[in-house]
């Protein structure tokens, strides 16, 4: 089979993408940063979740807000962000062109918080350059909300419900690895009206240095990406997977994901789009060559369609 | 400076090889790089960003441009982690992936006054390219180089005894040494003492441009304000993507009076020392 023949469309409950890759949030600013490389090529991802927003701008974290760690990194950027106003007054109105699909990402300090984003972003006269609204509910940066919020069903369940009673968009539940139940948290979400889920943000992490005794980051504590934390990321895509199987609820899979064979993971475990950040920070051809990658592999082994092996993954042999 | 236009300039990226890479003294190195894009548009105090794609490194280390030559563009490196003794132990030939030249630069247009440039350790790396694009300028420069003790850059005698950077003498810049620890022809103590006796005698410096740690840097912004004399310093910071999209290597900066984060990859990494939170 032609690689050119394969289908990489993707249809998360009705947005749809022209690819399954999906920049993830935090990693690729407010969509235009990366157009300073002289050939990076701004339409290779299907979709890009743009930097999270708040009601009020946020200063952000202390620095150092970042650190390499083994196989990974950890980052506590602290949502710095020029608040809804700005976001919907001065940034939104020039990512009209910029060609993949865009979805905004809202963070709260409270339930309220995450309503009154979402109303602000849904009513401006912008709110067609997005094509759907994402639910952070599982960022380790900030002191109240985030992944508070997200690490239980009731509380998770009621932030969605929030930001699905403002919006007309589709909404995204963007979840967290360090809830003690995440299936359940992903059962809660999409009852309170979640169109697809995403998981998994980063986990929790701390770096000391043994000189200063003192801990690296600004923040003492920062979220953990990259290769460090896929197996984990394929183990919970799988979980809620199954769990959500039957409502129908797409997933965006993400987690240390650098090339084709790790997406085919994700979609394995029962993702429909995947989400790559911290390799971009490495490879800012990477979605280019994810999407390259997955037209060969597909060929290869005469599928048709990316939609045939969402989910396809195979029992283990019994001995 | 801080220029939007300087912000938004055009980044190459690329897999090239490495032409050499040359031992200096104590743990350091400059590493060459052929790549014509980057050495045609690259200005003093940018920086590039470097992996090697077959190693553990998950993000790219940055670097200064210390020196172009022709299509070749350096970095003067010092070992200080897994990073930095990966690239020291490239072979000629071997490819990397190098991204640049990112970052504002130090803001040279304007009158040609005579500058007083400040390097300590590895931020002594921007001095020679910087010397020689001022000196084209018309202007008449000193360079302050101070050290712990290793001088990573080539050194002359002077007839009076003293030492100074071969390469900055070449080009007819004016340089003095410093070393922590004392050694033959280099004055002992911190460059910024150093740079104190000049402001004092009055040298007519009118621009003082500093790289270095940040305590230099923070002494040599107080030794410029009480002279009277504009100054700009290079910051470093911890980066994630080093393009401006994550926000990683967020720098305290007054704008319009009030404190607020800059990024150091393409706000900086060149700031005006009067607006620096020290
Ligand atoms: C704008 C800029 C210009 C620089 N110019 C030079 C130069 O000309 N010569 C030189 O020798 N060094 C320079 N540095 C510092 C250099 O980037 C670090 O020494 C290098 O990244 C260390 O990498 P490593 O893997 O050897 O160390 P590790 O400690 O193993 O690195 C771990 C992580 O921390 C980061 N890191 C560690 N130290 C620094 C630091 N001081 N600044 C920023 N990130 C750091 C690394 O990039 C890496 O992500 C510059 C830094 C910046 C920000
Ligand atoms: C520097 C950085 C900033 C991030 N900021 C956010 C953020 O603001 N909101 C969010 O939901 N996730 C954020 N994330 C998490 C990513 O979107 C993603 O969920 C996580 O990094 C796992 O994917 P990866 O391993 O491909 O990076 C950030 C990640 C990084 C590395
Ligand atoms: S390193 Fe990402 S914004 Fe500067």
């Amino acid at each position: 089979m032609e690689p050119g023949k394969v289908n990489l469309e993707v249809d998360l409950a009705g947005v749809k993408l022209a690819n399954p890759v999906v920049i993830a949030s935090g990693t690729f600013g407010f969509g235009e940063e990366f157009s300073r490389i002289h050939d990076f090529d701004r339409r290779s991802p299907g979709a890009i979740v743009l930097k999270g927003i708040t009601l009020e701008p946020r200063l952000g974290n202390p620095p150092p807000r970042v650190a390499e760690t083994p196989s990974g990194m950890l980052n506590s950027i602290g949502l710095q962000n020029p608040g809804v106003d700005a976001f919907v007054e001065k940034i939104l109105p020039n990512l009209r062109d910029l060609g993949p699909r865009l979805i905004a990402i809202i963070a709260g300090h409270s339930f309220d918080e995450y309503a009154r984003v979402a109303e602000t972003i849904s009513n401006s006269d912008n709110a067609n350059v997005l094509s759907a609204l994402e639910v952070n509910i599982s960022c380790p940066n900030v002191k109240r909300g985030g992944m508070a919020f997200g690490s239980q069903p009731e509380t998770a369940a009621k932030a969605v419900a929030n930001v699905r009673n403002a919006t007309q968009l589709p909404v995204i539940a963007k979840l967290t690895p360090a809830a003690p139940d995440i299936t359940a948290v992903a059962q809660a979400c999409i009852e309170a009206g979640a169109d697809i889920i995403s998981l998994i943000n980063t986990l929790p992490g701390m770096v000391i240095d043994t000189r200063t005794r003192r801990p690296l980051l600004g923040n003492r504590v920062g979220g953990l990406s990259g290769p460090a934390i896929r197996p984990i990321a394929v183990l919970l895509v799988h979980r809620v997977y199954l769990a959500a199987r039957e409502t129908g609820t797409p997933i965006i899979g993400m987690g240390g994901i650098t090339c084709a064979d790790d997406a085919l993971q994700f979609i394995i475990a029962g993702a429909s789009a995947v989400g790559v950040g911290t390799a971009l920070f490495r490879n800012y051809s990477v979605c280019t060559e994810i999407v390259a990658g997955l037209r060969n592999r597909l060929a290869e082994e005469h599928i048709e369609n990316l939609a045939d092996i969402v989910g396809a993954l195979r029992e283990t042999p019994l001995h | 400076m801080t220029s939007d236009s300087a912000a938004r300039s055009v980044v190459y990226a690329a897999r090239v090889a490495v032409t050499a890479v040359e031992p200096r003294e104590g743990d350091h190195y400059v590493l060459s790089l052929r790549e014509s894009r980057i050495a045609a548009a690259a200005r003093p105090g940018q920086f590039i960003n470097l992996i090697q794609p077959d190693s553990q490194m998950m993000l790219r280390r940055p670097f200064s441009i210390h020196r172009v030559a022709g299509d070749t563009v350096c970095a003067l490196v010092k070992v200080v982690g897994h990073g930095t003794r990966v690239f020291r132990g490239c072979k000629p030939g071997e490819l990397i992936d190098v991204m640049g030249p990112i970052g504002n630069g130090f803001d040279i247009e304007g009158e040609p006054v005579p500058a007083f440039i400040v390097g300590g350790g590895t931020g002594a790396a921007v001095l020679p390219f910087l010397a020689e694009r001022l000196v084209r300028q018309g202007r008449q420069v000193t360079a302050f180089a101070g050290f712990e003790h290793d001088v990573p850059l080539d050194m002359q005698l002077r007839p009076d005894g003293m030492n100074e950077l071969t390469e900055l003498a070449a080009i007819g810049a004016d340089s003095l040494v410093a070393t922590m620890q004392p050694r033959d022809g280099c004055c002992t103590g911190f460059v910024t003492d150093l740079l104190a006796e000049r402001l004092k005698a009055r040298r007519n410096a009118a621009l003082v441009l500093a790289c270095g740690p940040r305590p230099m840097l923070e002494r040599v912004a107080e030794l410029a304000a009480e002279a009277g004399i504009p100054c700009q310093v290079s910051m470093e910071e911890r980066m994630g993507c080093g393009i401006g999209a994550c926000a990683g290597c967020a720098c305290r900066i007054l704008v319009d009076g009030q404190p607020a984060y800059k990024r150091v990859c393409v706000d900086g990494p060149v700031f005006n020392a009067a607006d620096v939170i020290w």
